[in-house]
C-alpha cells in the first residue's frame, strides 16, 4: 500500500488486489491496515514520481493523436479544490479516427495498448473534455473482454447520457458538493431541473460552467503536451570506417550543426546520445551528459573521447588486431548518428565586471566533473550532505556531485568528531578503570596486536540509538590519546560492554 | 582589481601579467610560525605555500597521517583570494569556536571581492574520510566534492584532471610510490591549472621520488599536560627559498577549535640523508 504522512498519521493512499480484499480501503490509518492484515507493507507515496508516470502514459499514447493533454485550462485553476480527482488524459481524437479505421476500433486500440501496459483505466467517449471525463464516472455494468481497460462510447457522442452520473463527475468542489449533497442533490439529472438563474447566486459561476462545458455552450480549451521535434544530426560513411580519428572528425562536424540548431532554440545539451551503425553487428552507443547545459564544442568533444575510448575500438585501427571478430566481421562502422536525448534552455549569464575570474573557474570545474563522470562512472564523484542524526555514520550521505538546487541541511555538528571514520567499527579489547557501575574510563586497548597506553581520555559523549530503526543500543565515546599522541576515537557499548574503534583524529 | 582599457574600439583588459603573476605568489597557511618557515627568515615578508605547484606532507612510518594538517591547508587555500596573496595574513587563531561552525559556514566565495573560488577535490578511494569532521574544520561542504577511484591508475589520472581544470583551489590525496613520470606530471598539471596539490605520503625510500615544491615532515608529539591539544612536529624537508631544515610545533585544541604554532628554530642536519629523498629538478 501507499502510505501519506499527514501530522503524524500515516493514511493509505491506494493500495492492491490483494490489501483490498483484505480490507483495507484508502484513507485507513496504517495501524488500522495492520490490523487488518499483519503482512502488508507500506511504501512512502511519491507523487511526483506519479505525475512522471503519467505524464509518461501520455507521451506514449501521443501515437494515436498528436493532441494529448494531462489537464484542461480551466482544471488547472480548480485543482488544489476537488479531492476526487483522478489522474485523467485527455486525448482530442477528432480527426485522427480514419487512421484506425473507426472511432469504435480506435478506442479499442487505445484500450488494448493500456492493457498491455497493464495499467487499469477507464475510456470515456464525448463529444466535450468534460463529458468525456464525466462518462468515466458510469457505474460498471458489465466488464468487456480487457479485464483492466473499461471503455464507455455512447451511442449519441453530442448527447450522452449524463443524467443518472453523480455529481462529482462534474468536477466540482468540495464545498459546493457538500453543499449539494445537503440539498439531496446527487444525480446531475436533479441538477439540471433546478433553474439555471439561480445557480450562480447560489453556488457562484463554477456550476453553470461546468453544465455548460458538459454540453458543449462553453469551450474548455485543453493544454497539450509539449512536442519538441528530436534533434538528430547523421552520417552515412562510403563504406566502412573504423579509424578513430576519421570518426572524431566526423562527430565534431555533425556535432556543430547540431550546436548551430542549438543555439538557434537557445537550448543546451544535458545528454547526447551516439550512435556508431554497422552493416552485420550490433550498433554501438555512447552516452555522453554533462551536469550542466552546454554549447561548448571543445568540452564536449573531451567527453566524446572520454567515451570513446571507453569502447576500447582502438585496437580496430590494425585489421590484423581484431581479435574479438571472426575473419568475414566488418569491424567498421556504416554510419555516425548523433541525438540530442536531454536538452534545455541555456540562459545568458549576465557576469558582472569583477567575476569573470569565478564564472571560468566554475565552468573549468564543471567541464572537469562530467569529464571525471564520464570515463569513471557517475558515482566516482560525490559531494556530501549532513543529515539529521546522532549516529555518526548516518550523519552525512554522499550524493551525485554537483545536484542544482540542493536542499541546505541545518544540521548542528557536535562534539569533536574524527576525520577518519573506521566503517564497519574495529572491536577491541580494552582494559578500564575500576567503578561501581562499569562505565570506567579506558586505560589501556589492543589494536591489532598493538597495546596502547592511554594518557587521556575525554568522555563519555553518550549517543543513544535510534531505536526505530532497529539499532536500540546506546554507545558511550571516548576521545582518547595514547602515549605517541595519537588520537583515536572509541565507544563502549552501554548493553553489552563491547569496546569498538570507531575513528581515528589523524 | 581589473585594468580596463580601450584598443581599437575594444575593451581590453591590461591587468593579466598582474594575474599570472598573482598566482605564482605564496598565499598564507593561516598559522604564522608555517608561513615564517615557509618564508626567507625572520625580518623578512612572511612566506606561505605557492598556489602553483605540489606541496607533500610525509609522515614516519607506524605514525598516524596527517590529515589534519593537510586539511587546514586545503583550507586556506580555499579561503585564499583569486588575485594575488593575502595582504592581511590570518592569525593563528583564525579558527574560531565550534559556534561559528554550522554545518555550512558562510560560503568562502561569497565574502566579497578578493575572496577563494574553485573546488575542494580530495581523494578518497577507501572512503574513510568522515565529512562532518571537514565541516567542522571550515572545509565548505558545497565545495568539497570526493573522489573515488577504483584504482591507482584513475586516481592518477582524476588527480591529473583536477589539477589541470583551473577550476579547483586545492586537490587533496594520500599517495605512496611514484614514478618520476608520474610525480612530474602531476606538478606539471598543477602548474598548468594554478592548483594546489597536497599529497599525503608516508617518509623514506616509498617518497623517495617526489617533484614538490614543498616537503614537510610531521611526527606527532606526545599531548600536553592538559591533554585538549593535539601536536605535531613540521619539519621544513624541502623548499625554495625556505628555511629548509627548521621545525615548528603545531597546536591544535579539540575543544577550542584552535590552532597555534610555536617556532622551533632548531636546525637539523641530514634530515634529508636520512630519509633517502631524492628530488627531481
Amino acid at each position: 500500500m501507499l502510505l501519506r504522512t499527514i501530522a503524524n498519521r500515516q493514511l493509505v493512499v491506494a493500495c492492491c488486489g490483494k490489501a483490498a480484499q483484505a480490507g483495507i480501503r484508502p484513507e485507513m490509518t496504517m495501524a488500522q491496515a495492520r490490523a487488518l492484515s499483519a503482512q502488508v507493507e507500506g511504501i512512502d507515496w511519491r507523487p511526483d514520481l506519479d505525475q512522471k508516470a503519467l505524464e509518461a502514459l501520455a507521451r506514449y499514447l501521443n501515437r494515436f493523436t498528436p493532441t494529448v493533454a494531462l489537464e484542461t485550462r480551466d482544471i488547472a485553476d480548480f485543482e488544489s479544490q476537488i479531492s476526487n480527482l483522478r489522474f485523467q488524459i485527455f486525448l482530442d481524437l477528432t480527426g485522427c479516427e480514419h487512421l484506425f479505421g473507426g472511432l469504435s476500433n480506435m478506442v479499442h486500440r487505445i484500450g488494448q495498448a493500456l492493457h498491455s501496459l497493464r495499467i487499469p483505466s477507464i475510456l470515456g467517449v464525448a463529444n466535450t473534455p468534460a463529458a468525456a471525463y464525466a462518462m468515466t464516472c458510469a457505474p460498471v455494468t458489465s466488464t468487456g473482454p480487457l479485464q483492466r481497460v473499461r471503455m464507455i462510447i455512447p451511442d449519441d457522442l453530442a448527447h450522452p447520457p449524463v443524467d443518472s452520473l453523480p455529481l462529482h463527475a462534474l468536477r466540482l468542489p468540495d464545498e459546493i458538493l457538500q453543499t449539494l449533497h445537503h440539498l439531496g442533490l446527487e444525480t446531475i439529472g436533479q441538477l439540471c431541473k433546478l433553474s439555471r438563474e439561480s445557480l450562480p447566486s447560489r453556488f457562484g459561476p463554477i456550476l453553470l460552467r461546468r453544465l455548460d462545458q458538459l454540453d458543449g455552450r462553453l469551450p474548455e480549451p485543453l493544454v497539450p503536451l509539449a512536442w519538441t521535434t528530436p534533434m538528430v544530426a547523421r552520417f552515412d560513411f562510403d563504406g566502412s570506417v573504423a579509424d578513430p580519428q576519421a570518426l572524431e572528425l566526423t562527430c565534431r562536424d555533425l556535432l556543430e550543426k547540431l550546436l548551430l540548431e542549438l543555439e538557434r532554440k537557445g537550448k543546451g545539451i544535458r545528454e547526447l546520445r551516439i550512435t556508431l551503425e554497422r552493416v552485420d553487428a550490433p550498433a554501438e552507443q555512447l552516452t555522453i551528459s554533462a551536469s550542466r547545459p552546454s554549447r561548448n564544442l571543445r568540452s564536449l568533444m573531451g567527453l566524446y573521447r572520454c567515451a570513446f575510448d571507453q569502447l576500447g575500438i582502438s585496437h580496430l585501427k590494425s585489421p590484423i588486431s581484431k581479435r574479438n571478430y571472426s575473419r568475414n566481421y566488418d569491424v567498421g562502422f556504416t554510419a555516425m548518428v548523433l541525438e540530442v536525448t536531454r536538452g534545455q534552455s541555456l540562459a545568458h549569464q549576465q557576469v558582472t565586471l569583477g567575476d569573470s575570474d569565478r564564472v571560468q573557474c566554475d565552468d573549468a570545474w564543471q567541464n572537469t566533473l562530467d569529464l571525471i563522470r564520464t570515463r569513471l562512472g557517475e558515482t566516482s564523484v560525490a559531494q556530501v550532505q549532513l543529515e539529521h542524526s546522532y549516529l555518526p555514520e548516518k550523519a552525512f550521505k554522499r550524493t551525485a556531485a554537483n545536484i542544482p538546487e540542493k536542499e541546505a541541511c541545518d544540521a548542528e555538528l557536535s562534539g569533536s568528531r574524527p576525520l577518519v571514520l573506521q566503517s564497519p567499527p574495529i572491536e577491541l579489547g580494552v582494559m578500564v578503570a575500576p567503578s561501581h557501575d562499569a562505565d570506567g574510563a579506558p586505560l589501556s586497548f589492543n589494536l591489532q596486536g598493538t597495546s596502547h597506553t592511554v594518557k587521556y581520555a575525554f568522555g563519555p559523549e553518550r549517543i543513544a540509538g535510534q531505536w526505530w530503526e532497529g539499532h536500540n543500543k546506546t554507545r558511550d565515546y571516548f576521545d582518547v590519546a595514547d602515549e605517541a599522541g595519537r588520537r583515536y576515537w572509541m565507544f563502549r557499548v552501554q548493553e553489552t560492554g563491547k569496546w569498538f574503534l570507531h575513528g581515528r583524529f589523524e | 582589481m581589473k585594468f580596463l582599457t580601450v584598443n581599437s574600439g575594444k575593451l581590453v583588459e591590461v591587468g593579466q601579467w598582474q594575474r599570472e603573476t598573482a598566482n605564482a605568489q605564496r598565499f598564507s597557511t593561516g598559522i604564522p610560525g608555517l608561513d615564517e618557515l615557509l618564508g626567507s627568515g625572520p625580518g623578512s615578508a612572511p612566506g606561505g605555500l605557492t598556489r602553483s605547484g605540489v606541496h607533500e606532507l610525509l609522515y614516519p612510518a607506524h605514525s598516524a597521517r596527517p590529515m589534519l594538517p593537510a586539511m587546514l591547508l586545503a583550507r586556506a587555500a580555499a579561503a585564499a583570494p583569486l588575485h594575488g596573496p593575502t595582504t592581511d595574513p590570518l592569525s593563528g587563531a583564525f579558527l574560531a569556536g565550534p559556534a561559528a561552525f554550522a554545518a555550512h559556514p558562510p560560503d568562502i566565495a561569497e565574502d566579497g571581492e578578493g575572496a577563494g573560488a574553485g573546488a575542494i577535490v580530495i581523494s578518497d578511494s577507501q572512503r574513510r574520510l568522515y565529512p562532518p569532521a571537514a565541516a567542522q574544520l571550515g572545509i565548505p561542504l558545497s565545495r568539497l566534492y570526493l573522489l573515488h577511484p577504483k584504482n591507482r591508475e584513475e586516481e592518477l589520472w582524476a588527480l591529473s584532471e583536477c589539477l589541470a581544470s583551473g577550476g579547483t583551489c586545492a586537490v587533496m590525496a594520500e599517495l605512496g610510490k611514484l614514478s618520476q613520470v608520474e610525480a612530474r606530471r602531476l606538478q606539471l598539471a598543477a602548474e598548468r591549472g594554478k592548483s594546489l596539490g597536497l599529497w599525503v605520503r608516508p617518509a623514506g625510500a616509498i617518497s623517495s621520488i617526489y617533484a614538490a615544491a614543498t616537503r614537510l615532515l610531521v611526527e606527532p608529539l606526545p599531548v600536553t599536560t592538559t591533554g585538549c591539544c593535539q601536536r605535531w612536529t613540521i619539519q621544513l624537508l624541502h623548499g625554495h627559498g625556505c628555511q629548509v631544515g627548521k621545525s615548528i610545533v603545531l597546536e591544535y585544541n579539540r575543544e577550542e577549535h584552535t590552532v597555534h604554532s610555536t617556532s622551533e628554530l632548531a636546525d637539523r642536519a641530514n634530515t634529508a640523508q636520512a630519509f633517502g629523498v631524492r628530488a627531481i629538478a
